[in-house]
């Protein structure tokens, strides 16, 4: 981790990152509320609460799943990453308000309870268009409150990165219930082709993004490395690597970065332990790899975090035959210490 | 550690390429004409979509 990142505490750039976030959705809301009550004089203000905050989360949804394709595809969508968590609570928050004021209007009329109201007043499940989207929408809220309450590096460390990545990877599910919500919800009462366009649009911009950044991604994954010798495997050319910066190759199926740096090139594991952010797409800054999503730093020697810090990842034995960077794809346990390669002064000039 | 959460996104985002577009256009293309001056009797049964004006 670096010296100067606070994992917990609030930031200047956090800070500035959500005064943005909530002045715009302040902006969105108003803007909404207004022009739709200037339109349509006759909707209720609790109508206006749940189109506003409804559309509000479904927009936000779709801006939170294209921020990761978009920085895999350029990396200057970077600054859109930090803190991305933030976007989804706010996307919770949004449902919330919609969910909450939805289920008042519409189920707390009766003698039932609201939400056995909500859950079980409609048993259409054979019609598309009599479809119960109203549980698909609560079944969704209830993922990204999962998510949301688990958005903090408390949770992160405690479930580890894996498990958190995996756990957060039912906000995938949460989409496909809310573009079925929307579909067979609004698109069934509003024929206004306006905003069936716009719900496609929407969806096919997610799509096209994350199916984009999977293409290059595999494209680094099935790259074939060199022949092997000695046990070592081809890894690429020393001169390949821009100074103080990686390549990244895949070995045994895991990515490991190879950095270049004062006439050095060390071999680390990809994979950051803070969040799995590629730290081949880092930079080595004040001697330390940097990962690009959080700004976590380990050194290249031996993949620790400086002190007072303690995450760790593997490290890799690497050797340079001839402006040629040779690579043990046996990774050391993490933390080990490798002795980086020395380039020589004809290799540098390569 | 990686690479199989990535495969796991591959292939969810494969399903999702598929269905999704199918679901948004045989939710269109399936839906009631709101509103129909000879709709059935029964028709006025129907639950409401929240989105629907009151």
């Amino acid at each position: 981790m670096s010296h100067q990142y606070h994992a917990i505490a609030w930031n200047r750039r956090k800070r500035v990152y959500d005064i943005v976030l909530v002045s715009l959705v302040t902006l969105y809301l108003t803007l909404f509320i207004g022009v739709s009550a200037f339109l349509f004089p006759y909707a209720t203000a609790k109508t206006l609460t749940i189109r506003a905050a409804g559309s509000a989360a479904f927009l936000l949804l779709h801006i939170v799943l294209c921020i990761g394709p978009l920085c895999r595809l350029d990396t200057k969508f970077l600054p859109l990453l930090y803190n991305r968590r933030h976007l989804g609570v706010v996307t919770f928050l949004l449902g919330a308000i919609h969910s909450v004021v939805a289920i008042r209007q519409f189920h707390s009329l009766g003698d039932k309870d609201p939400l056995v109201s909500l859950l079980t007043s409609n048993q259409h499940f054979g019609s598309l268009p009599d479809f119960p989207f109203q549980q698909l929408g609560f079944l969704a809220l209830m993922i990204l409150f999962l998510m949301a309450a688990t958005s903090h590096d408390f949770w992160l460390r405690n479930l580890t990165p894996p498990v958190w990545k995996t756990l957060h990877m039912l906000v995938y599910v949460a989409y496909a219930m809310l573009v079925a919500h929307v579909t067979l919800g609004l698109l069934q009462s509003e024929t206004n082709p306006l905003f069936a366009v716009g719900a496609g649009v929407g969806l096919l911009t997610v799509i096209t993004l994350h199916v984009a950044a999977a293409r290059r991604e595999a494209k680094v994954d099935s790259k074939k490395l060199g022949p092997a010798a000695d046990g070592l495997v081809y890894a690429c050319a020393v001169s390949k690597i821009p100074e103080k910066c990686a390549t990244v190759v895949s070995v045994n199926g895991e990515r490991v970065a190879i950095f270049k740096y004062d006439g050095k090139i060390s071999a680390i594991s990809n994979v950051c332990r803070h969040q799995n952010g590629p730290l081949g797409e880092g930079r080595i800054i004040d001697g330390c790899v940097t990962c690009p999503w959080h700004g976590y730093q380990y050194l290249p020697q031996d993949g620790a975090s400086p002190p007072p810090f303690t995450e760790k990842i593997s490290t890799f034995q690497t050797r340079i035959v001839d402006g040629r960077i040779w690579i043990d794809p046996r990774p050391n346990p993490p933390g080990t210490r490798v002795e980086p390669s020395l380039i020589g002064d004809s290799e540098v000039m390569a | 550690m990686i690479q199989p959460l990535r495969k796991i996104h591959r292939r969810i985002f494969f399903v999702l390429a598929l269905v999704l577009p199918a679901l948004l256009l045989n939710g269109i293309v399936f839906r009631y004409s709101w509103p129909t001056a000879n709709r059935s009797p029964n028709a006025a049964a129907r639950p409401q979509p929240s989105g629907a004006t009151p």
